[in-house]
C-alpha cells in the first residue's frame, strides 16, 4: 500500500518528559486516518512534528515521498494543517487571511481569490468575510483554518482535534468537504477526542498513549466488532470510581 | 469573605513566585518592594526636607503615584485575576462583598506598599521640616488620604473598564489611553530640552491644582496658618474617597446587568480582493508587503508605536522651529526615521506573535518574508519622511538642507531595516496582541542582550554617515552634505542587502525555535 506519511523511530523530549518515544507508523495514503489518544499522549506534538513545526529529537517523517526535515520545502507544499488552537493573523480580514496564505504559497491570484470566495460560502463564512479574524469566534476560526489548509490542494491534510468548537451544523459541512477531499485521493490525518467521530469517518487509525503506539492498523482491526470507545478506555486505562468514592455526590441536595 | 480575597490574592502572590520564569521576577519584586519601596520612601523623605516641603515638589510626587495608579491596573488587570471583577461574577456574592474583596486585593499588593512607603516618606519630610505640630497631622492625614485615593482610583477603573476589557475594540482604546498617559508625561522634558525658554508654567499649574497636588499643600498650608485651604483640601480628598467608593459600587452593579452579547465584531469596507497587488508585488513578497501594510493601519502595538514616534517628530520639529539647525537637519531627520521603523522591524515577528507559523507551514522562504517586511516598512516611511523633511526645512529655514535630509533619512532607514532584519531573527519576544503592556517571553535576559546589542551595532552602522556629512559640510557646505547623503543611501542600501541576505538564511535556520519563543506557551 502506498504510504501518505511514514514514521521512523519518531521521538521528542521535553526535558524528562518523552512526548513522542520512537514512533514508527505508517498512514496509507488517501481517505481518513484518525490519531487518538488521551490529553497529553502527544499527539499534537507528533502533528506538530509532521509538518515541521516543531523539531524532532529522533527519527525521520516522511510526507508523500519527501523527508519533512531535509526536504522541507518540497514536503511543505504537500501538506495542509489546522492546529487545535490555531492563531492566525487577527488584524487581517478572512478574505485577507486566505489571499495571504495562498500566496505566500505562491498560488496564482486569480485562483487564490476564486478557491478563497468558494470555501468561505461553503463554510458559512462568506458573510463574514471582511470581519477581522480577531472578531471571529472559536468555531469561526477554526473554519477559517480548515479553508486555509485546503486552500492549495495539498495531498495530505492534517487536523489537530478539528471538531472542537464547531457547531454541528459546520461539523456536518466539514466532514462533507473532507470526505470530498478524500474521495479525489487526498489524505485526511486527524487527531480527536471523540471516539463516534473517529469510528465514523476513519478507515484506519493509531492510538497512542504517553507517546508510545499502542495500537495501529484497519478499525476492524483494532475493535474486533466491539465499540471503538471500550477498546480506547481498556488500551489506555480509564479510572474508574470505586466503592463509596463520592457518595455524597448521589446523596440528596437537601442533606448538605 | 474578605479574609478569603486577602488569601486569595496572597496565593496568587506566592504561585507567581513559585512557577516557571517567575522567580527572578519575585525576588525582584521583594528587592523592589523592600529596597527600592524603602529607598524611595527615604529619598522622598530627605527630597521633601532639602526643599522646604515645596507644595510643588510634593505635588509632582503625589501626582505621579496617583497617574501610575491609572495606568496600572490596566497593565496589571491582564496578570492579576483577583483585579477582575468579572472573574467572580459567577459566586454566589453581594456586591459589597465584591467590593470589599476586591479592596482588599488592592491593599495587598507589592503597588500598595510601596505607595504607602513613598506617601510615609514624604509626610515623614513633611513633618521635618514643619515640626510635630498641626501641620503634621494634616501632612499625615493627607498622605493617607493620597494612598486611600490611589487604590480606590484603581479599583473604580479596573470595575468601570471591566465590559469594556471582554472586546478586543474597547481592549485597544483603554490600553491606547493608557500608553498615551504613559508616554506624555515621559516625553515632555525630552520634547522641551532643546528650547531656549521653556515654560513649565502650565505643568506647574496642572500639578498645583488637581486633587493630589492640592492635597500636597495642606501641611504647608497649616504651618501657615491658612487653616480654611488646608480644611478645604482634606475634605475634597474625603468626599474625593467616598465618592470613588460610591463609584466604585455602581460601576460594580453596571457590571451585574450587563449581558455581555454586544460582541459585533468589526466589519471592514475593504474586501481584500485587492490583497495581493501591492505595488505590482506578487508572491510570498507582496502578500507579506500587503500584510504588513494592513498592519501599519490596524494593529494597536504598531499604532501605539507610531504614536510615540509622532510625539517625538514633534519634539523634533519644535526644536527645529526655535534653533537653525543647518548641517544637523539631515541628522534630526536620521533620527525620525529611526522612531519610525526602527522599533518596528527589529521585533516585527514578535508583532506576528502566535500567528508566526503560517510563514514556516507555508514554507516561505525567509529572504522573501523579510522582503516583504521591509517593502511596506520603506513604502510606509518614505512619504512621512519627505513630508517631515519639508517641513523642518521650511520651519528652520534651512531649504538647502532638504534633499540631503531627505536622501539621508532613507539611507538610515534601510541601515536600521536592514540590520533589524538580523536582529528580528535574534531579539524577537512575543507582543500579545490586545495588551501592549503584557510581556511574557522566555530567555527574557538573552533577548534584551540581543535587543540591546543590535542597538549598538546601529549606533555604530550609523556614525560613518553622521561623521562623513559633518566632514562634508566642513569642506564643501550645503553642497557637500547633498553628495555625502547621496553616497549615504548607497551605504544604506548594502547594508539592506546584506541584512535581506544574513536574515533570509538566518530565519530558514531558526524559523522553528523562533514559533516555540513566539508562541508563549
Amino acid at each position: 500500500m502506498e504510504s501518505a506519511v511514514s514514521y521512523v523511530g519518531l521521538t521528542k523530549r521535553f526535558g524528562d518528559k518523552v512526548a513522542v518515544d520512537d514512533v514508527t507508523l505508517t498512514i496509507p495514503r488517501g481517505g481518513f486516518f484518525g490519531i487518538t489518544g488521551p490529553n497529553g499522549a502527544g499527539k499534537t506534538t507528533m502533528l506538530r512534528m509532521t509538518t515541521g513545526l516543531l523539531r524532532p529529537d529522533a527519527g525521520r517523517v516522511v510526507v508523500a515521498g519527501h523527508d519533512v526535515w531535509s526536504d522541507t520545502v518540497a514536503a511543505k507544499a504537500v501538506i495542509g494543517l489546522v492546529p487545535d488552537q490555531p492563531r492566525l493573523f487577527p488584524k487581517l480580514t478572512g478574505t485577507e487571511l486566505l489571499q495571504f496564505t495562498g500566496q505566500l504559497r505562491g498560488l496564482d491570484r486569480t485562483q487564490v481569490r476564486t478557491r478563497a470566495e468558494e470555501l468561505l460560502g461553503v463554510l458559512g463564512l462568506a458573510s463574514d468575510a471582511s470581519t477581522l479574524v480577531a472578531d471571529y469566534s472559536l468555531g469561526m476560526t477554526k473554519k477559517l483554518a480548515i479553508a486555509a489548509a485546503l486552500l492549495h490542494r495539498p495531498l495530505v491534510v492534517f487536523l489537530d482535534e478539528p471538531f472542537a468548537g464547531v457547531d454541528p451544523v459546520s461539523r456536518q459541512v466539514v466532514e462533507t468537504i473532507l470526505g470530498r477531499y478524500a474521495a479525489g485521493g487526498g489524505t485526511v490525518v486527524f487527531s480527536d477526542h471523540a471516539m463516534d467521530v473517529v469510528e465514523r469517518l476513519c478507515q484506519n487509525l493509531v492510538i497512542i498513549n504517553d507517546g508510545t503506539v499502542l495500537a495501529a492498523g484497519t478499525l476492524p482491526e483494532i475493535t474486533s466488532g466491539r465499540r471503538l470507545q471500550d477498546v480506547f478506555v481498556e488500551m489506555v486505562g480509564g479510572a474508574i470510581l470505586a466503592d463509596g468514592e463520592l457518595s455524597w455526590l448521589g446523596s440528596s441536595p437537601d442533606s448538605n | 469573605m474578605v479574609r478569603v480575597f486577602a488569601r486569595l490574592k496572597l496565593r496568587t502572590l506566592y504561585n507567581m513566585a513559585r512557577t516557571g520564569r517567575w522567580p527572578v521576577l519575585a525576588v525582584l519584586a521583594i528587592v523592589v518592594i523592600a529596597g527600592f519601596g524603602l529607598g524611595a520612601s527615604s529619598l522622598a523623605r530627605v527630597v521633601v526636607s532639602r526643599v522646604d516641603g515645596d507644595p510643588l515638589v510634593v505635588g509632582i510626587i503625589y501626582s505621579g503615584l496617583a497617574l501610575m495608579w491609572v495606568i496600572g491596573p490596566i497593565v496589571m488587570a491582564s496578570i492579576d485575576q483577583t483585579l477582575e471583577p468579572r472573574s467572580f461574577e459567577i459566586l454566589p456574592l453581594s456586591r459589597l462583598q465584591i467590593a470589599s474583596g476586591l479592596a482588599v486585593a488592592g491593599i495587598v499588593s507589592p503597588g500598595s506598599v510601596f505607595t504607602l512607603m513613598l506617601v510615609a516618606g514624604v509626610a515623614s519630610g513633611q513633618t521635618s521640616v514643619y515640626g510635630d505640630g498641626v501641620a503634621s497631622v494634616g501632612a499625615w492625614a493627607a498622605a493617607a488620604l493620597v494612598w486611600a485615593l490611589c487604590l480606590l482610583e484603581a479599583r473604580f477603573l479596573t470595575t468601570f473598564v471591566s465590559d469594556m476589557m471582554r472586546w478586543r475594540r474597547g481592549r485597544e482604546i483603554v490600553s491606547l489611553v493608557a500608553l498615551m498617559l504613559l508616554v506624555v508625561p515621559g516625553l515632555i522634558p525630552i520634547t522641551f530640552v532643546d528650547s531656549t525658554n521653556p515654560d513649565f508654567g502650565w505643568m506647574a499649574r496642572l500639578v498645583r491644582f488637581n486633587p493630589f497636588g492640592v492635597l500636597a499643600a495642606v501641611s504647608g498650608n497649616l504651618a501657615a496658618g491658612k487653616w480654611l485651604l488646608a480644611a478645604g483640601a482634606l475634605l475634597l480628598g474625603v468626599a474625593l474617597t467616598v465618592a470613588l467608593i460610591v463609584g466604585f459600587g455602581w460601576a460594580l452593579g453596571r457590571l451585574s446587568i450587563q449581558t455581555g452579547d454586544a460582541a459585533g465584531g468589526q466589519k471592514l469596507n475593504s474586501t481584500g480582493l485587492g490583497f495581493g497587488s501591492f505595488r505590482g508585488l506578487s508572491g510570498p513578497v507582496g502578500a507579506v508587503a500587503a500584510k504588513e501594510f494592513k498592519y501599519l493601519r490596524r494593529d494597536l502595538r504598531v499604532k501605539g508605536q507610531l504614536f510615540a514616534s509622532v510625539l517625538i517628530i514633534v519634539g523634533l520639529a519644535y526644536s527645529a522651529v526655535t534653533g537653525q539647525l543647518g548641517p544637523w537637519a539631515p541628522m534630526t531627520v536620521s533620527a525620525i526615521s529611526l522612531a519610525l521603523v526602527a522599533p518596528l522591524m527589529f521585533n516585527t515577528f514578535g508583532l506576528d506573535g502566535g500567528s508566526f507559523w503560517i510563514y514556516v507551514l507555508t514554507g516561505a522562504p525567509g529572504r522573501k518574508v523579510l522582503a516583504g517586511k521591509m517593502v511596506a516598512y520603506l513604502m510606509a516611511a518614505t512619504p512621512v519622511l519627505l513630508v517631515v523633511t519639508v517641513l523642518l526645512a521650511w520651519a528652520g529655514r534651512s531649504a538647502s538642507y532638504v534633499v540631503a535630509g531627505f536622501l539621508t533619512a532613507l539611507a538610515t532607514s534601510a541601515l536600521f531595516i536592514g540590520i533589524g532584519a538580523v536582529i528580528a531573527i535574534y531579539a524577537a519576544y512575543r507582543l500579545p496582541e490586545e495588551n501592549l503592556f503584557a510581556t511574557k517571553t522566555a530567555g527574557q535576559f538573552r533577548v534584551m542582550l540581543f535587543g540591546l546589542g543590535g542597538f549598538f551595532v546601529t549606533g555604530l552602522a550609523v556614525l560613518p554617515i553622521g561623521v562623513g556629512l559633518l566632514a562634508a559640510w566642513a569642506v564643501a557646505g550645503a553642497g557637500g552634505v547633498t553628495l555625502g547623503s547621496a553616497v549615504a543611501v548607497l551605504y544604506g542600501g548594502g547594508v539592506l542587502a546584506i541584512g535581506l541576505w544574513l536574515g533570509g538564511a538566518l530565519f530558514d535556520e531558526r524559523a522553528v525555535k523562533l514559533i516555540e519563543i513566539l508562541d508563549g506557551e
